[in-house]
């Protein structure tokens, strides 16, 4: 080297990303999949924030929900059944810097998962969690799941499932320091990149149910809703989702929520008549978690055995 | 005999001296007919026919549990003949000739009652002689008759057409019933004599332990005991105590009763019958007294009290053995009841028990007899009383009361109407006066000694309404709907008119010659004298039957067809039995002459509120039409002051467009020149959502898209995503509308809208087209 010369200098020039830059490939789910609608809203949603594709993270379980990280060019962690939420959580404790989303489903969160569950939405770390509630286990071929209505027919039920099924919000609004909780459609793309954006900038754990339609196993489940959008009941509020124009006139039915008042969100999650779409609940003020299991993250190895040899020193006789 | 019409008769009607015709001599009564060969009426014609004169006799009786099956021996044959048909037997021959074996049993058979397997033969033997078949037919007909002989019912009674039809149904009816209600009454009676005998010698051996009783009761255990000695220590058994005198005097003459019914009422005759010496009885049956009497009536009313205190008395003996063997009598209670107890007080099936007793006499009851007759009537005493109606009896018509009408009036009697001519309603009649268990009263027409053609005459009589069927029964309810029913004939159609044909009184005396004198012959074109059909005389208003002759049409032994002129005397019968019948359909409710006036207001009354609603309708819509018109050419004459006024010009060029008619202006010429029109702007109506026009082009609804790749998979030149990763079409010309199709049926979201077809699309076709309309 002889010297530095001024055309070697580093400087990263300003990036800008377009949605292809978070394509990773050709999804392999279903011909008319609800998953599809997901990955183009959350690449859209990357874009529009122009994320950093390596300081973005997708946490999944198993299950087709949890092939989302195979899609996105940003990293991810595809790990075992029901527990994305202890990976996310140990992600964000030690990488608060980075852009954190968790993608599971009804099977993979509700049944086995269901411990982290509590206690991810507990912790209140700042990350997106996206239930793709499909009403099924689809990935192993049609089991009953912990969503499934009243009467499914499975492999596990031939005969028809005995039990109601279980509704996801109004167990997360039993969780203490439960922050965000909203409730969104795969077949309204507006309504549901403007919840997965509330969710993104909201601080804390947001908890997105998002009702995935599945066309192989689960076909009419949603069809209902689908073909008759005055089944589906909007939330509305200054404080909620601003879906916009176009989804106000989509979804005719609506009802004015503070999303502050939670009896009224547990009232309107148990409606069986409607489907509520929107934000139940948000608690801006709830506890972090990550305040506190991120400390030390900055501390080098030195600093580290530094800190123990002090505490050590107290011992000393 | 085939009716034709005598064409060459010289049609004169003689006039006498006072210038009356004959005709109206001969109806009024100025003139007698003498007597001429017999004569038929033409609307009784069609009763000639096999089919019509054997359909009911002879009848097969024979019983069946504990009821006797009355079939007319034509249903017997067809159902006999259908059943060998169904397992493929052939029976041609006998099947065509049916009728002719009813006729020889008919003829062998006569007015009497014959067991049918003791004349079956004979009656076959007839029928052949009658047929005088080939040798082959003959075969055949024998093989036939060999199938067929197991089918009938040999051990059946044949009953003929005569006087003996009602008694002998009615005995074996009786008799069938009786049967099996007696033979449990007796086993009744003989079980609780016996229960008694116990009770009394229970007693008697309760006195001491008598060894024989002992040993016994012990059975093998008694061979471990001196039995004699144990008898004698043994104490009298606790309880047991020895039975009152009074007690014990009751069960002896309970069973006294017992006994002696036993021995003696087992032997009764099951029916008394009772008539009076002009009724001959040509029946003789086992099980039947007969009795004759001048006054039948009041011999019957005793006759049947004689029997019935002994039946009452085995009935009180039954309620007192009851009683003694339950233990329960009560002689300050039981005694008076049971010196009480009448045969009034039994219960429903003891009354079957109780002696039946049939009167029969003739239907003109008079004098001392009629007051027996009411005497019984409301006796309450259950006798039954047959009256035999001989038809057209001079005598009765008109000058004595109908007996029938008579009973009606004692409201607890049940009356019944019957004619020889339906023996299945005679059954029926039958059957419902033994369950009412009340006096009853049965009317049977019958044709009379010495009738030519019995039953030809029975069935004129019936349908001609002169022997109505019907019955009047009080038990069956609280109202005459109930009560009454009354059977109306149902007459054959006839004639070019295909009306059902009518028959009158007329015609039925037409067939008697006693009445003969009845009726003047006249040629068949006959019009003179103002003569009017008979039916349609006793319907018509006073002023138009007062001068009119009355008429039915006849035909003589030649079969030439004649008009029969009746005379006034026969005419006021037929409107009486006319009258008779309207009565009698307005009581069963068949005809309600208060229901018809009130149908007739009714229906005038809506009538006229419907003219009236009309007239107001037509005066509304006069006055709006007026109004309309006023409003239009007021509005008319507004723009028009307008546009001279020069103050909307607006409104001229609309006017213009609106009015296909040239503005004439006063005082300018018209315009030679075409004049520059003024584009007027169409006023675009906003359309419903039926009435949008179908989409032109294809598009999808890019917002609601879900990413899916189907479209894109298709064809990634006409669809393609735009930078959300949303759907739009990208080039209408890179695809077909086929592909478009295909897309908008795969898309999940249902927001891909084909539109319709580019000019030159080779891959359009209407079906393609149809399945876009969905999407569209």
């Amino acid at each position: 080297m002889f010297g530095l010369k001024s055309d070697w200098v580093l400087e990263p020039k300003p990036r800008s990303f377009v949605k292809e830059d978070y394509d990773a490939g050709q999804a392999k789910w279903c011909p008319g999949c609800g998953d599809f609608a997901v990955l183009n809203a959350i690449q859209r949603l990357c874009r529009d924030q122009q994320l950093l594709p390596e300081n973005t993270c997708f946490v999944s379980g198993i299950g087709c929900s949890s092939r989302f990280p195979h899609y996105m060019k940003t990293y991810g962690f595809h790990g075992l059944h029901g527990r994305a939420f202890p990976v996310a959580c140990g992600i964000r404790s030690r990488r608060p810097d980075l852009n954190l989303f968790v993608a599971t489903g009804d099977g993979d969160c509700c049944s086995i998962g269901a411990g982290h569950w509590i206690h991810g939405l507990r912790y209140n770390m700042k990350m997106v969690v996206m239930l793709f509630d499909n009403n099924i286990y689809g990935l192993t071929k049609k089991q009953t799941s912990p969503t499934s209505p009243k009467g499914t027919f499975s492999n596990t039920h031939p005969d028809g499932s005995f039990m109601s099924p279980m509704n996801p919000i109004t167990v997360s609004l039993g969780i203490t320091n439960t922050s965000f909780l909203a409730q969104t459609v795969d077949w309204n793309p507006p309504h549901l990149y403007a919840t997965l954006k509330a969710a993104f900038e909201h601080d804390g754990t947001a908890f997105v149910r998002i009702m995935q339609r599945c066309p192989h196993f689960t076909p009419d489940n949603y069809t209902p809703y689908q073909n008759d959008p005055s089944k589906v009941l909007l939330m509305t509020h200054e404080n909620g989702i601003q879906g916009g124009e176009a989804v106000e006139k989509t979804f005719k039915t609506q009802v004015v929520h503070d999303p502050t008042d939670r009896p009224g969100a547990f009232e309107l999650a148990i409606n069986h008549d409607v489907l509520p779409i929107g934000l139940f609940y948000r608690n801006p003020n709830a506890e972090r978690y990550d305040n506190y299991s991120s400390v030390g993250a900055d501390m080098s190895p030195a600093d580290k055995v530094e800190a123990i040899d002090t505490l050590m020193d107290h011992y000393v006789v | 005999m085939i009716l034709k019409e005598e064409k060459d008769v010289v049609v004169t009607t003689p006039v006498s001296d006072d210038g009356i015709p004959t005709p109206w001599r001969f109806h009024l009564g100025l003139t007698t007919e003498p007597d001429r060969e017999p004569i038929f009426p033409v609307a009784a014609w069609f009763l000639r026919q096999p089919e019509q004169l054997w359909r009911h006799y002879p009848l097969f009786l024979q019983r069946h549990e504990n009821d006797l099956l009355v079939r007319p021996m034509l249903q017997v044959l067809s159902d006999a003949l259908a059943e060998l048909e169904r397992k493929g037997e052939g029976i041609a021959v006998f099947a065509a000739n049916r009728f002719f074996f009813i006729k020889a049993a008919v003829s062998l058979v006569g007015e009497g009652c014959i067991r049918f397997e003791d004349i079956r033969d004979e009656v076959f033997k007839a029928f052949k002689h009658e047929l005088d078949l080939s040798v082959v037919a003959d075969a055949e007909l024998n093989s036939e008759w060999q199938r067929l002989v197991p089918l009938l019912q040999g051990d059946a009674l044949l009953q003929g057409v005569g006087e003996s039809a009602p008694i002998q149904i009615y005995c074996q009816t009786l008799l069938a019933r009786r049967e099996a209600s007696g033979q449990a009454f007796h086993n009744t009676v003989r079980q609780l004599f016996n229960h008694l005998g116990d009770l009394l010698r229970l007693d008697r051996e309760r006195s001491g332990r008598e060894a024989g009783t002992l040993n016994e009761t012990m059975g093998k255990s008694g061979s471990f005991f001196d039995v004699s000695r144990l008898a004698q220590i043994l104490p009298t058994p606790n309880g047991s105590k020895p039975m009152q005198t009074a007690r014990r005097s009751r069960i002896e003459e309970t069973r006294h009763i017992f006994a002696a019914y036993l021995e003696e009422m087992s032997l009764q005759p099951v029916l008394s019958i009772i008539s009076s010496d002009e009724v001959a009885i040509p029946v003789d049956l086992a099980s039947v007294s007969y009795h004759k009497g001048e006054d039948c009536f009041g011999e019957a009313g005793n006759l049947f009290d004689q029997k019935v205190e002994k039946v009452t008395a085995v009935l009180r003996a039954i309620r007192a053995a009851r009683l003694e063997i339950e233990g329960e009598y009560l002689p300050d209670r039981h005694d008076e009841f049971l010196a009480n107890f009448s045969w009034q007080d039994c219960e429903d099936w003891e009354k079957d028990l109780l002696p039946a007793i049939l009167v029969i006499e003739p239907s003109h009851i008079r004098g001392p007899k009629l007051s027996s007759f009411c005497n019984l009537l409301c006796s309450g005493q259950p006798i039954q009383v047959l009256l035999k109606e001989t038809i057209l009896s001079e005598l009765e018509r008109g000058t004595l009361p109908d007996p029938s009408a008579l009973a009606l009036a004692f409201r607890d009697v049940c009356v019944s109407r019957t004619s020889l001519a339906r023996p299945e309603h005679m059954k029926a009649v039958f059957d419902r006066a033994m369950a009412t268990r009340l006096s009853s009263l049965t009317v049977v027409a019958e044709p009379g000694a010495g009738v030519e053609h019995p039953l030809l005459l029975l069935e004129t009589g019936l349908l001609g309404r002169a022997t109505p069927l019907y019955c009047y029964d009080p038990s069956a309810g609280e109202t005459m709907a109930d009560r009454f029913s009354l059977e109306i004939p149902n007459l054959p159609k006839g004639g070019t008119s295909g009306d059902p044909i009518e028959l009158t009184f007329a015609e039925l005396a037409a067939l008697l010659p006693s009445w003969r004198k009845h009726f003047f012959l006249l040629p068949s074109d006959h019009t003179q004298d103002g003569l009017l059909l008979l039916t349609e005389y006793l319907t018509a208003e006073p002023q138009v039957s007062k001068v009119s002759l009355p008429f039915i049409h006849v035909v003589n032994k030649s079969g030439v067809r004649l008009k029969a002129v009746i005379s006034r005397e026969l005419v006021q019968m037929c409107k009486a039995n006319h009258g008779a019948w309207r009565a009698l359909l307005e009581q069963a409710g068949v005809c309600n002459e208060y229901a018809r006036r009130a149908e007739i207001a009714a229906r005038e009354s809506a009538c006229r509120e419907s003219e009236q609603r009309l007239i107001l309708l037509a005066q509304e819509h006069a006055e709006q039409l007026n109004k309309t018109r006023f409003e239009a050419g007021r509005e008319t004459m507004e723009g028009l002051a307008r546009v001279l006024l020069g103050m909307d010009e607006e409104a001229l060029s609309s006017a213009m467009t609106l009015s296909p008619e040239p503005v004439v202006v006063p005082g300018k010429a018209l315009v030679s020149e075409p004049v520059d029109r003024v584009p007027v702007e169409t006023v675009e109506e906003v359309s419903d959502e039926e009435d949008e026009p179908l989409v032109e082009e294809a598009y999808i609804d890019t917002a609601l898209c879900t990413s899916c790749d189907e479209c894109t998979n298709l064809n990634n030149r006409l669809f393609k995503y735009n930078p959300d990763g949303m759907a739009f079409i990208a080039d209408l010309e890179a695809g077909t509308f086929a592909e478009l199709v295909k897309a908008a049926e795969a898309c999940p979201a249902k927001i891909i809208h084909p539109g319709s077809p580019r000019q030159g699309d080779s891959t359009v076709s209407q079906a393609l087209i149809t399945r876009a309309a969905a999407f569209n």
